[in-house]
């Protein structure tokens, strides 16, 4: 069972992952703590996108016609391929 | 994209699949719907956290991250446009980490030109309105530090060093900053059920 400690100590370490602001021994702790990898998504980086798409405002660019048809390629070989 | 457009991300059971949902059953005509509608989005992250020359191979990364995930994606949670910029936020700072890229400081315009082909991030995703509510009760210094450590991808100290401020107060305003939007964003979905 976790403390209360462990509690807000989970909390600051996501907080400080979701602005890009752990070392590596930090990430490792938080992993330890709750159980979740680097990959996991949490209300923090949700919060932290939201701004981003906030700060950005509007976008027009779109992505270059030779990217876009790589990506298209990579698509359908990762889609076909098994978990 | 045109403006405007937003996709229909309702998450009650009668609704329609979202578009990450359709592409993890492997539908292609929903792999050109992301692409078409959040590929400038992406694009936009990666150039200005790696700058042009290393945005291509990172927009790569995150697409194939997207495929691989979008089973994981739950519209109870996250509007999709969210869940895809923090899929693309993390790659592109693994990438600039892999690469040693460091950010270089040039902040973007308060506001962007408005064309015809622009989308406006607030249609895409009600965070993203709500987080701009949030940051406009924000002291002018406060907002500067969170824009250069999320927009531009600059560290902590790298924050103090250009805005001359203590590292402390770096900190301190980031993470107050994101507590509050956390928190807004959390009474919100309260209060409607979900957030969209």
């Amino acid at each position: 069972m976790s403390s209360p400690f462990d509690h807000l100590r989970t909390h600051e370490l996501c907080l400080g992952r979701a602005l890009n602001d752990l070392s590596p021994e930090e990430l490792r702790e938080l992993e330890q703590l709750n159980g979740t990898t680097e990959q996991d998504i949490d209300e923090f980086d949700i919060a932290v996108s939201a701004m981003h798409l906030a700060f950005l405002g509007e976008v027009d660019e779109p992505l270059p016609n030779e990217l876009r048809a790589r990506i298209e390629q990579s698509a359908s070989q990762t889609l076909g391929r098994p978990d | 994209m045109t403006k405007g457009t937003k996709p229909d991300t309702k998450a009650d059971s009668s609704r329609e699949p979202t578009l990450l949902e359709r592409v993890s059953r492997g539908d292609k005509l929903a792999v050109s719907e992301v692409l078409e509608t959040y590929g400038p989005l992406i694009w936009s992250i990666a150039r200005k956290g790696l700058g042009p020359a290393l945005a291509e191979d990172a927009v790569q990364e995150v697409f194939i991250e997207i495929w691989k995930h979008a089973k994981r994606y739950d519209p109870e949670r996250a509007s999709e446009a969210a869940y895809i910029a923090t899929i693309a936020r993390r790659r592109v700072i693994d990438h600039g980490r892999r690469v040693g890229r460091r950010p270089e400081v040039e902040e973007v315009p308060e506001e962007t030109p408005d064309t015809d082909n622009s989308l406006e991030l607030v249609e895409l995703a009600d965070e993203a309105r709500i987080a701009k509510e949030a940051l406009a009760e924000l002291k002018p210094e406060q907002q500067r530090v969170l824009k250069l450590s999320i927009v531009e991808g600059l560290t902590h100290s790298e924050i103090a060093t250009t805005t001359q401020l203590p590292l402390g107060t770096v900190k301190s305003h980031a993470r107050r900053g994101l507590e509050r939007v956390r928190t807004l964003l959390q009474e919100r979905r309260e209060a409607s059920g979900e957030v969209r």
